[in-house]
């Protein structure tokens, strides 16, 4: 490896890191601001004696530095402390929900692909015409409807009037089908107009005009040479999209009744049950970090440049 | 060498560039739609045109005109109380009007405030700017604005908040790299050379450059905030009853979808042609400020 | 001599927004085997639009309206026609502007010189391949192929990516190669080496070279032949001592009075 490189993954690395302690720090600050958890769990009519009792339970009586520094250790060695509202480690409920919304995420990921890279690149190779514009105005609808809305659209066609689909729960994968459609609709119209913008600026590179003299067939030139070139910021948008969708499908959760991380986390901040709710975001922020991580080795995979 | 470079006579005529004029054009026709419906909701409740937005138990769950059971005495339909869903409508939309306009300046100013900062003054104020952006970009901050409205509970200051911290960054971030071209260029250079304060430098010759980006950043902020606003307030996170928002219609339209589904129809269509007239409208102003930086 | 390419009463337009450009307007062009012929004009003159011709590279816009070009037995444009496709790569190849930026920078070397032979020559063998691409980037007079073929672009000079991108347009022995403004980028050390690579070309194997450039100076010193280009028209043609010692029109004085004189 040359000490370029080394300096490069080192920035990187030093950065998300940076970028992680800002998460932890700002989920734990919100944690404290919260007041006093003491009162939510025991109500407000128990005794000063009993809170104190709890408090030092908690650990609330420490000095605020020590409960940070006992936070990130938590934090790294994957406690994520107790629920308020369930008396059970936060960590193993988010592992409970996890797989839920993975299943939502993935279906809708790889809807979002299908639909939205060929959505782009066919408004690319047919930059100008009607094809182009009826593509980009499609994607651009995908990113200014309420996905929830459309979710909720969905159900009141394909569940309510014509019974074909159910609307809510979890089990077979017929009930993943709409959930999965709705959360797709926004990375679909993502993916769509980042492929087409970065495909568009592939195909005007000296090397596509070399590669068409050169005889190799259109498809070949549009897939193996533009599309290659074009993948990075692609390949970026998914894997960042799909880390918001693990923590933010709150809403389409919501909509059809999914029992994933969203649900949780709603319970958590309709029960104010801060300690879940602190779980939650650092369970996020660690997955955003990694995801990014992810990015940057699927980048270095793809640019011979980067390497 | 012999490079030639002569001849203007016979060198082709470039054609003139149309692109401004037109991106103009059709700014203006995206706007205008924007503008009367934005008159319209502050307007109507004051011609006495509406129904009277009262309860009315004997006529729950109306469908709206157009559809079999429907009268003009609702156009929209009556909730589960007979209320009457166009007098909620509009009032709904005048709140969201305002709080996506609202939402857009909240985020838009910070965001352009520590952008000029960042790209000015480099440095280490530079630097401190760009890690909290590049944590902002990187970073589930919507689960962040959940743990906010737990905290705070919901009002209309806490969603500003939460829009104001979900929303500066993208403009942080392109302020600084325009700042950043700016203050190369030789008028920036001139002003330094000939003793000009800072702030003047700043603020009376490099903000008007970038007014143009700004203001298009911003029109397409107030399609992320309504969008915001309306998630959060379906999951009865933003605005609250008694006060009423598309979002919160659409909340409210959530338990009856079996029963009623128009309650839930028409605000969230609204949403979605607002918000999509609002992106093609920032979409063109962007491409006419520079037609080569079309957003992603 | 045999001919491979003719161009006879080419004419083209371009639609745009607010009318019609005419981008070539009638113009007649051959090239036999062993030749080069220059063609030679200021930006917007049409040389380029004529070399994309030969090759299909048309921009959408544009449309061929009278006219034809013929690769060697095979009309290959016409309008309304379009066959480029069949001698594109195969019997004519083209090497670009900026050729170092003609590289895919994804792709080592090895993988694009084998992507073209593997579209031209039927069911070539693996190995054939390699002897093939090591033989062209000899040709080239790079020292060291087997290092070349296994690094990407980036990791080469920039002589030696220009080296690359012509032996990408010759590995499938073309008789015919359009070099469209290849040496403009490049400094005057390497754009000697570069003429010199294509004079050996010509002579070794015989091909026709249609050189385009708006150096008068550099075309005359490389071509047998050269076409003087203005406003989509070809103004003057011959024998390159000929154009430069007595030109018959007043726009190709102009062009040489515009060369500084050294004596």
């Amino acid at each position: 490896m040359k000490a370029s490189t080394v300096r490069r993954v080192g920035g990187r690395l030093a950065s998300l890191f940076a970028s992680l302690l800002i998460a932890l720090s700002l989920a734990f600050l919100l944690g404290r601001l919260s007041g006093d958890p003491t009162a939510t769990i025991l109500g407000p009519m128990a005794p000063p004696e009993q809170r104190e009792a709890l408090r030092h339970q908690l650990g609330l009586d420490l000095p605020v530095v020590v409960q940070y520094l006992d936070y990130l250790k938590g934090v790294f060695t994957g406690d994520l402390g107790q629920s308020l509202q369930f008396y059970q480690s936060n960590t193993s409920m988010i592992a409970d929900r996890l797989p839920y919304t993975l299943q939502l995420v993935g279906a809708g990921m790889a809807l979002a692909l299908l639909v939205g890279v060929p959505l782009g690149v066919l408004a690319a190779t047919r930059e100008g015409t009607w094809w182009d514009r009826g593509a980009s105005t499609l994607a651009l609808l995908g990113q200014s409807v309420p996905v929830f809305w459309f979710g909720m659209m969905l159900v009141v066609l394909f569940a309510v009037k014509l019974g074909w689909l159910p609307a809510g729960q979890s089990g077979s994968p017929r009930h993943l089908i709409l959930p999965a459609l709705t959360m797709s609709v926004y990375p679909m119209a993502h993916i769509a107009r980042l492929t087409r913008a970065s495909m568009s600026d592939a195909l005007a590179e000296p090397y596509i005009d070399s590669a068409r003299a050169r005889g190799i067939s259109t498809r070949r030139v549009v897939w193996r040479h533009a599309f290659t070139n074009a993948m990075m910021p692609i390949l970026t948008i998914v894997v960042l999209q799909t880390g918001i969708l693990l923590s933010g499908a709150v809403a389409v959760e919501y909509v059809y009744s999914w029992p994933g991380l969203g649900q949780l986390a709603l319970q958590a901040i309709q029960f104010r049950d801060f300690p879940l709710v602190q779980a939650i975001v650092v369970f996020g922020a660690l997955v955003f970090v990694l995801l990014n991580l992810l990015v940057d080795v699927l980048h270095s995979i793809v640019d011979p440049r980067v390497r | 060498m012999s490079q030639l470079e002569l001849d203007p006579v016979t060198a082709p005529v470039s054609p003139p560039r149309r692109a401004g004029r037109r991106a103009r054009t059709s700014a203006f026709w995206l706007a205008l739609p924007l503008a009367v419906a934005a008159v319209a909701v502050f307007v109507l409740p004051l011609t006495g045109l509406l129904p009277d937005g009262g309860q009315n138990l004997d006529a729950t769950r109306q469908p709206p005109a157009f559809l079999a059971g429907g009268s003009w005495a609702h156009p929209l339909g009556t909730d589960k109380l007979g209320q009457d869903l166009l007098t909620q409508f509009v009032s709904a939309g005048r709140l969201t009007i305002v709080i996506g306009l609202v939402g857009a300046l909240v985020a838009i100013g910070p965001g352009t405030l520590l952008g000029l900062l960042a790209g000015y003054f480099r440095g280490w104020v530079d630097r401190v700017i760009s890690i909290l952006i590049d944590a902002q970009l990187a970073l589930p901050f919507i689960l962040v604005a959940l743990a906010i409205i737990a905290n705070r509970g919901s009002s209309l200051p806490v969603l500003f908040l939460v829009l104001a911290l979900t929303g500066w960054a993208v403009c942080a971030r392109v302020t600084r790299a325009a700042t950043l071209a700016i203050r190369e260029r030789q008028f920036v250079v001139g002003l330094r050379a000939a003793g000009a304060s800072e702030p003047r430098i700043v603020f009376r010759h490099i903000l008007p450059n970038l007014a143009g980006t700004i203001v298009a950043l911003g029109t397409l902020q107030v399609g992320t905030a309504i969008l915001v606003e309306s998630a959060l307030s379906f999951l009865g996170l933003g605005v609250v009853p008694p006060m009423n928002s598309w979002g919160s219609m659409l909340a409210s339209g959530q338990d009856e979808l079996s029963q009623a589904w128009w309650i839930a129809f028409f605000p969230g269509l609204a949403i979605t042609v607002l918000v999509l007239l609002v992106n093609l409208l920032g979409d063109a102003l962007l491409t006419h400020h520079d037609p080569r930086k079309r957003r992603r | 001599m045999s001919v491979l390419l003719k161009l006879s009463g080419l004419s083209i337009t371009a639609r745009l927004a607010d009318g019609e450009l005419t981008l070539l307007d009638d113009v007649d062009l051959e090239i036999r085997r062993g030749q080069i012929v220059g063609v030679v004009g200021e930006s917007g003159s049409g040389k380029t639009t004529l070399a994309r011709a030969v090759v299909g590279l048309l921009d959408r816009n544009v449309r061929v309206d009278r006219g034809t070009v013929t690769v060697g037995d095979e009309q290959v444009v016409a309008p309304g026609v379009d066959r480029t496709a069949r001698v594109r790569g195969s019997a004519v190849g083209m090497v670009f502007q900026d050729a170092s930026r003609s590289l895919n920078p994804l792709l080592k070397v090895r993988t694009q010189l084998a992507e073209v032979l593997r579209r031209h020559v039927r069911d070539i063998t693996r190995a054939e391949v390699e002897r093939r691409s090591v033989e062209v980037l000899a040709q080239m007079r790079i020292d060291d192929p087997g290092r070349v073929l296994a690094s990407y672009p980036h990791q080469l000079s920039g002589g030696l990516r220009q080296r690359v991108a012509i032996g990408l347009a010759v590995v499938t022995r073309p008789a015919l190669v359009i070099a469209d403004e290849c040496t403009t980028a490049l400094d005057v050390t390497t754009q000697t080496k570069v003429v010199d690579l294509f004079r050996t070309l010509v002579d070794e194997l015989g091909i026709g070279l249609l050189f385009v450039t708006h150096d008068l100076m550099l075309a005359s010193d490389l071509c047998d032949r050269i076409a003087v280009m203005s406003g989509g028209r070809v103004v003057e043609q011959g024998d390159a001592l000929t154009v430069l010692d007595r030109p018959q029109q007043e726009y190709t004085r102009r062009l040489l009075a515009a060369i500084p004189s050294w004596s």
